[in-house]
């Protein structure tokens, strides 16, 4: 599987991959499902339409029950720069039921040279979303998912888990000091290189100054050895509107530490479908 | 659960775990069955192995393939069919629709999600609940409208009773409101657009007596005897009457896991509880006294090495419309009606996905039509 989309990415070998989709499997990127037989020419055409060849500089899997997770570190061959890409695979291993994939597409702009409103505007409408108002508090009735909800108690590193969660789910900023190794390796949407432990803090705290009522929801984990992906969300109010942030985290656990957290999210077509949002804009004076 | 071989007035029912499942199965598979017959399917051709095998071939010949004929040959020549927005019970409208939907929608294709279905006896036939999502461009005028050259994407659940080879009776409910958002037309313009055409008679008959039983609490006359997992439908008729009913959102950790996925109609998506409450409360607020019925439960083991099973449950739901939106404040106190259907998967007891359909364009539009007729009739502008 990982071949199939090395190949389709840095080769346009769309026959391969479409052999492993099933018919009834969706593409789901840009906040946009897509179906049909469509779907993986639409994007790889456009991939390609902005990095040309490419190459794979850097890939991490991660492989739980039907969840397979591709992260992949492109490097196109005539431009500078790099991509950072993950994919989240629902597959019985023979065969791909749907992807979740998620592009750093201010990464892929800055290849281009081109102004991300122009990125932006060639990428996909999104889906209808209507994101019903709700109480984001949990009124001691335990309905908040926490990762040692959703995998098993002896699961290695699940305490590391939970704490790591807090960082986002009850603003707990002091864990970033004590559950990141000191020269942990922090790679944030947009930043063209890793970082230090101290962009995380600046990167949650930025979210938390922008938004009020703000609410994470795990969807999954999945977790192989050390590697860990977790699939996620952030919403919360900007004024009037509601805003959803959908993000896929992947952290590396060694001896009880975090030595790299690499988390994605599509920036460009965050800001497509939340025009008004200021949490990845810089305010004006 | 109990999946094995069990013997019912006389008939060894065949066991659930050898029908076809969609959901691993590529179109290919699908189409050209290799399995032995895993079904009685008394009556019905030889070529089909299963229920599930014949829902999903003959959708995808008559709506793919374009053989719009072919449902004078699986539909009853009287087949009523019930959607929210219109009636039909003669099989030469079943064509005509079928053709105006192909004619609107040329590239229409049927992806089956599942098919969720029911035994209902060697002379009753089978029940199936098949949830679709369609992928299609508007290229013609439709019931929503001028042609908008848009491409959009559908579910839908269609809810049928085959027997002998033929569909003898459907409920069908598609998530148009979804589908006209992506096409660029706003809702409640797709609404009253809808309600510009007129309303087969017996739909009007129809609609009012289901409003009638549901305020009543009173069960669908459609029921069968065939045996089914009590504990599924316990749990779909406690669901429906503490959420819906009693409105009791505490209670929804009982029903739901805490990170489940929940689909609702015009683009609705939560994941977890809290934002499951959210939906179905911003939802029931514009019908705050809304009651509902459990219509129809049917279930199947999806995966019984990990206790998941699918339930397929139709429901109806009435009250008096009481919307804080300004565009259709005009219809507070009206009769607000609902044909719904849920597909749920359950994994150990609880709700790990839901996909509810229902058709918020013809439930808008029967709101206007009700208000026109009664201002009509009284004379006010």
């Amino acid at each position: 599987m990982l071949d199939s989309i090395i190949n389709a990415f840095t080769k346009g070998d769309l026959a391969d991959l479409n052999s492993k989709m099933l018919h009834s499997a969706y593409w789901g990127q840009h906040n946009a499902k897509f179906y049909g037989s469509e779907k993986l020419n639409m994007i790889l055409g456009n991939w390609f339409a902005l990095t040309g060849k490419c190459t794979v500089l850097a890939h991490q899997t991660i492989k739980q029950n039907n969840h397979y997770v591709v992260y992949l570190t492109f490097e196109p061959t005539n431009k500078n720069g790099t991509i950072n890409y993950v994919f989240w695979l629902e597959t019985n291993q023979l065969m791909v039921k749907s992807v979740l994939a998620i592009v750093d597409t201010v990464q892929l702009a800055a290849l281009n040279q081109d102004s991300p409103e122009k990125v932006s505007d060639n990428l996909p409408s999104t889906d209808p979303l209507v994101i019903s108002d709700y109480d984001q508090q949990d009124n001691l009735q335990n309905n908040i998912a926490w990762p040692s909800n959703l995998i098993s108690k002896q699961a290695q590193n699940v305490e590391i888990l939970d704490q790591w969660w807090a960082i986002w789910s009850q603003k707990q900023l002091a864990n970033i000091n004590t559950l990141y190794n000191d020269d942990a390796v922090i790679n944030l949407p947009g930043d063209k290189h890793p970082q230090k432990r101290e962009r995380l803090f600046e990167f949650v705290l930025s979210k938390i100054n922008t938004l009020t009522r703000m609410f994470t929801q795990i969807e999954d984990i999945a977790i192989e050895g050390q590697d860990v992906a977790i699939k996620w969300f952030l919403d919360g109010d900007e004024g009037e509107n509601k805003i959803r942030l959908p993000f896929i985290t992947l952290l590396k656990i060694e001896n009880s530490k975090i030595t790299v957290d690499t988390t994605v999210c599509d920036i460009l077509a965050f800001n497509k479908n939340f025009s008004t949002s200021h949490v990845f804009k810089q305010p004006t004076a | 659960m109990n999946h094995k071989t069990v013997p019912t007035n006389n008939v060894m029912h065949l066991p659930q775990g050898e029908v076809t499942q969609l959901y691993w199965k590529n179109l290919p598979e699908l189409l050209n069955p290799s399995n032995p017959k895993s079904q009685l399917l008394r009556g019905f051709d030889d070529e089909f192995i299963d229920i599930v095998d014949y829902i999903v071939r003959i959708t995808h010949r008559i709506w793919e393939q374009k053989n719009v004929g072919l449902c004078n040959d699986y539909y009853a020549e009287y087949c009523p069919v019930h959607t929210l927005g219109a009636y039909a019970d003669a099989v030469s409208s079943v064509v005509t629709g079928t053709l105006q939907t192909i004619s609107a929608f040329p590239d229409r294709s049927l992806i089956g999600e599942n098919v969720i279905w029911r035994d209902l006896g060697p002379n009753e036939g089978y029940y199936s609940s098949h949830r679709i999502t369609s992928i299609m461009t508007n290229k013609g005028p439709s019931e929503f409208g001028d042609a908008t050259h848009k491409t959009g994407r559908v579910t839908t659940i269609a809810d049928c009773i085959c027997v002998e080879n033929k569909i003898v009776y459907e409920w069908l409910v598609r998530d148009n409101s979804f589908l006209v958002k992506q096409l660029g037309i706003d809702v409640l313009d797709a609404s009253e657009h809808f309600a510009k055409i007129p309303a087969h008679p017996k739909f009007e008959n129809w609609r009012q007596a289901e409003i009638s039983r549901v305020k009543a609490q009173e069960p669908s006359e459609h029921q069968w005897k065939a045996p089914i997992d009590k504990a599924a439908v316990e749990f779909s008729n406690r669901w429906l009457d503490t959420l819906f009913n009693q409105k009791n959102f505490g209670k929804a950790n009982t029903f739901y896991h805490l990170n489940a996925k929940l689909q609702w109609p015009g683009g609705r998506q939560a994941v977890g509880i809290p934002g499951i409450i959210g939906t179905i409360i911003q939802w029931l607020a514009a019908c705050p006294e809304a009651q509902v019925t459990c219509d129809h439960v049917c279930t199947v083991p999806f995966d019984q090495e990990k206790d998941v099973i699918d339930i397929a449950i139709r429901w109806s739901l009435t009250g008096s419309f009481s919307s804080k939106d300004k565009r259709l404040s005009m219809y507070r106190g009206q009769e607000f009606f609902i044909l719904g259907a849920s597909h749920l998967r359950l994994v150990d007891g609880k709700i790990s996905e839901e996909w509810t359909v229902f058709d918020e364009v013809a439930a808008y539009a029967n709101l206007i039509r009700d208000f026109n007729r009664t201002n009509h009739n009284t004379g006010a502008q």
